[in-house]
């Protein structure tokens, strides 16, 4: 069989498009605005409008340095989403469900279940979860409820500077999850190639940023209502500030 | 010349990296103090006998704490206690009744006199 370079050079491009396409998909994750911390929407420097999206936020939780939950919830601030604490927490998450959402033969994303839209290329229930440390770790982070999947450093601290290499797990029900793609910068840069994740789930990455570092993992599961979607795509973020200089 | 012209553009670029870190200050101004910077904020707690002490600064200027509360909380040994600070003059907010021993985990939530802006500080007591 004879295949002509510009089959194969289309073959790469599509490829290219559908690891891009897979990885530029919407998350959530905490960002410092104005001294408050707020729960962010978007993807790269698309920072959406969250406060549209409050109605999808399902859990919000705040823990302290030892664990312990803190009375947490989000409040609508002009256009922002702002985290409002009872008292400091050391770990912050979120998980929002985006719902069903169907790619037609024309390449158009509609906010129905393939039950509405027979003919989608694919279907799929998506569901973001974020994670922020504030400060440093003090030990290993825990496994949260709520957040079905899950980044963790290994070995329970972050590095304090960029450009450290940083090794992660991901988690799926606090199993190892293999293959999920990683995104090292995902505000920074967002169509990377992503990493892919080892058999234990593992992964290493060189921390990108003296800032705000939002590491994102993207993995597909099997779907619990096969006639509505084909697939549940799980975001998960992880983020952190890495701080500057003192003065 | 071009001496001259070269030590003025490593100051201009020294300045230049100075002021982009122009925010707090981690020295203490007070005995036993220890500093947290959050933006543009400087909290400056001081474990005392019998209670602590807040102090807070915006853009190195004392913040006055009049309208102000905090929320400390204390992890050590594995108990949590948590208590209010209230305004005591100046920049200062105190919690009286409280025990910091070394190695706790301390947090403080800084209320703002609007009543909803909240921010907040991590310390360790070494």
């Amino acid at each position: 069989m004879k295949i002509s370079n510009s089959l194969v050079l289309g073959m790469v491009l599509i490829a290219g498009w559908m690891v891009t396409t897979a990885a530029s998909a919407h998350g959530i994750w905490f960002a410092q605005r104005s001294t408050q911390l707020a729960l962010i929407y978007g993807v790269g420097a698309d920072d959406l409008d969250s406060v549209k999206r409050l109605p999808l936020v399902k859990s919000i939780a705040g823990y302290d340095v030892a664990g312990g939950p803190i009375p947490t919830r989000l409040r609508i601030a002009g256009p922002l989403l702002l985290v409002d604490a009872d008292s400091q927490p050391s770990v912050i998450a979120a998980v929002l469900y985006n719902g069903i959402w169907s790619k037609t033969p024309e390449g158009e994303w509609v906010k129905k279940g393939r039950d509405e839209v027979p003919k989608a290329i694919t279907s799929e229930k998506n569901f973001k979860y974020a994670v922020h440390i504030i400060g440093n770790l003090n030990g290993p982070l825990a496994i949260l409820p709520e957040q079905a999947l899950q980044i963790v450093p290994i070995e329970g601290k972050l590095p304090l500077e960029m450009g450290r290499p940083l090794s992660l797990r991901v988690l799926y029900r606090g199993k190892p999850v293999a293959g999920a793609n990683v995104l090292t910068d995902y505000v920074n840069d967002p169509d990377a190639t992503p990493l892919k994740t080892t058999a234990d789930g593992r992964v290493t990455i060189n921390v990108r940023n003296q800032g705000l570092n939002v590491i994102a993992a993207i993995w597909d599961g099997p779907s619990d209502e096969p006639a509505k979607a084909d697939k549940m795509e799980h975001l998960a973020t992880l983020s952190f500030v890495l701080p500057h200089a003192p003065e | 010349m071009k001496k001259l012209l070269l030590i003025m553009l490593l100051g201009a670029v020294t300045l230049q990296f100075q002021q982009a870190h122009a925010h707090g200050n981690f020295e203490p101004d007070h005995p036993g103090g220890i500093v947290q910077i959050v933006g543009d904020l400087s909290f400056e707690l001081v474990p005392a006998v019998g209670g602590a002490e807040l102090y807070v600064e915006e853009d190195n200027e004392d913040l006055p704490s009049e309208g102000m509360t905090a929320k400390l909380t204390v992890i050590a040994g594995g108990v949590k206690t948590e208590s209010l600070m209230s305004p005591a003059g100046g920049n200062r907010l105190v919690a009286s009744g409280v025990k910091i021993p070394r190695g706790a985990k301390v947090a403080v939530l800084l209320t703002r006199k609007d009543k909803v802006t909240k921010v907040g500080a991590n310390f360790t007591i070494k």
